[in-house]
């Protein structure tokens, strides 16, 4: 299967005050169109880092990141934006949902950045995660296995290539948790949507079909 | 007669007019403090505005935002405001009128039309001049910095 997202050498440096803090250290990673990989590592490895980069939100230091054929080191800011527009979605794991919109205009607005028609698709997504009668409700009216489902449906209303999920679970109790997993999962099986999921927990790391781990800024060996 | 002195009528309608000249430099000197306020008013609530919403700015450009719809948000957002402004201010003139009329019927309030005009106009001028800079900031910041913010 063809590569749809790989980075290539990827080192992030943060310069603080006290002294430079490299994140990354040139990692390689290639993932397949239709994958489901998981990255875990303890916190503070990196991993958070490695998705902001590949999810075009942040520049690396060195290296650089292929997007469905494009090498984005060489492209401009707007061009980066184009392409995490048409190519990525993300779901956090704060939820990070608008407070004052409904769920329904939460998933519709991501459309409505794509100027493309948003209500009626945004509706058919709810549907598609168990929250069609919930749709009106506002963030703070849902609990937060819903909160989160609401925003896996504004990360795929845009049908995405790419679903990149940061601790996806990490804020919510284990019953919540399955839900959300098996709902993640069930849009991966007959779709074929790729899937990068950020986790420091090894039973979420155990759903996807590759586990890569991080330790320090690099890829660990298996 | 002693102590009296007699104009003709263009002498006195040069003393009338003189005399505006005064008030429309005071009315000028209002207006040009009303509309420094607006401006800073304007400033304030949209500067906060976007630094209370930095997160969803960083949301937003994480769905793949660009900076021009981010500083049209704001900017319309900014407008929302500043047309709520208007029709408020609109209403409480027409509000004073009523009621100095109501209290003193004899009395002539005359507001033309194009004064509601230079009004709207100073409040759209103020509104765009105070949105400019938090609308740049929220358009140039860094998603992941805003979605790391507390």
């Amino acid at each position: 299967m063809e590569t749809i997202l790989e980075a290539r050498g990827l080192t992030k440096v943060y310069r603080t005050r006290a002294a430079p803090t490299a994140a990354l250290r040139g990692v390689d990673l290639a993932v397949r169109r239709g994958e489901f990989i998981s990255v875990m590592g303890p916190s503070g490895c990196g991993k958070s880092t490695l998705l902001y980069l590949l999810g075009l939100l942040a520049t690396p230091t060195e290296g650089t990141v292929v997007l469905d054929g494009t090498d984005t080191g060489a492209i401009s800011d707007g061009r980066r934006t184009h392409l995490r527009r048409r190519h990525i979605g993300f779901v956090f794991q704060r939820f990070n949902l608008l407070a004052a919109l409904s769920a329904e205009d939460n998933v519709a607005i991501a459309l409505r950045l794509r100027h493309e028609a948003a209500q009626s698709r945004a509706r058919e997504m709810l549907a598609a995660v168990g929250l069609d009668d919930k749709r009106r409700r506002h963030p703070s009216e849902l609990s937060v296995g819903e909160q989160q489902r609401v925003a896996i449906a504004r990360a795929l209303v845009t049908r995405p290539d790419v679903l990149l999920a940061d601790e996806p679970t990490g804020n919510l109790d284990s019953e919540a948790s399955d839900r959300v997993l098996d709902l993640i999962g069930r849009f991966h099986q007959p779709s074929g949507q790729t899937i990068v999921l950020i986790t420091h927990n090894e039973k979420v790391a155990e759903r996807a079909e590759r586990l890569v781990r991080m330790r320090d800024g690099r890829i660990a060996p298996n | 007669m002693r102590g009296l002195r007699a104009i003709t009528f263009d002498e006195y309608y040069d003393i009338l007019a003189s005399s505006f000249v005064d008030m429309d430099l005071v009315i000028g000197s209002v207006v040009f403090v009303a509309g420094f306020v607006c401006f800073l008013v304007i400033l304030l609530t949209v500067y906060t505005m976007v630094v209370e919403r930095t997160r969803e700015i960083g949301v937003l450009k994480a769905m793949g935002a660009s900076r021009t719809q981010v500083f049209g948000l704001v900017m319309a957002e900014a407008g929302l405001i500043c047309a709520a402004g208007i029709v408020a201010g609109f209403l409480l003139t027409w509000a004073s009128r009523a009621l100095i009329l109501d209290l003193q019927p004899l009395w002539t309030v005359d507001i033309p039309a194009v004064r509601f005009a230079y009004a709207a106009a100073l409040a759209a001028g103020g509104t765009v001049l105070g949105a400019l800079h938090p609308a740049r900031r929220a358009a140039r910041q860094d998603p992941v910095e805003s979605l790391r913010y507390e």
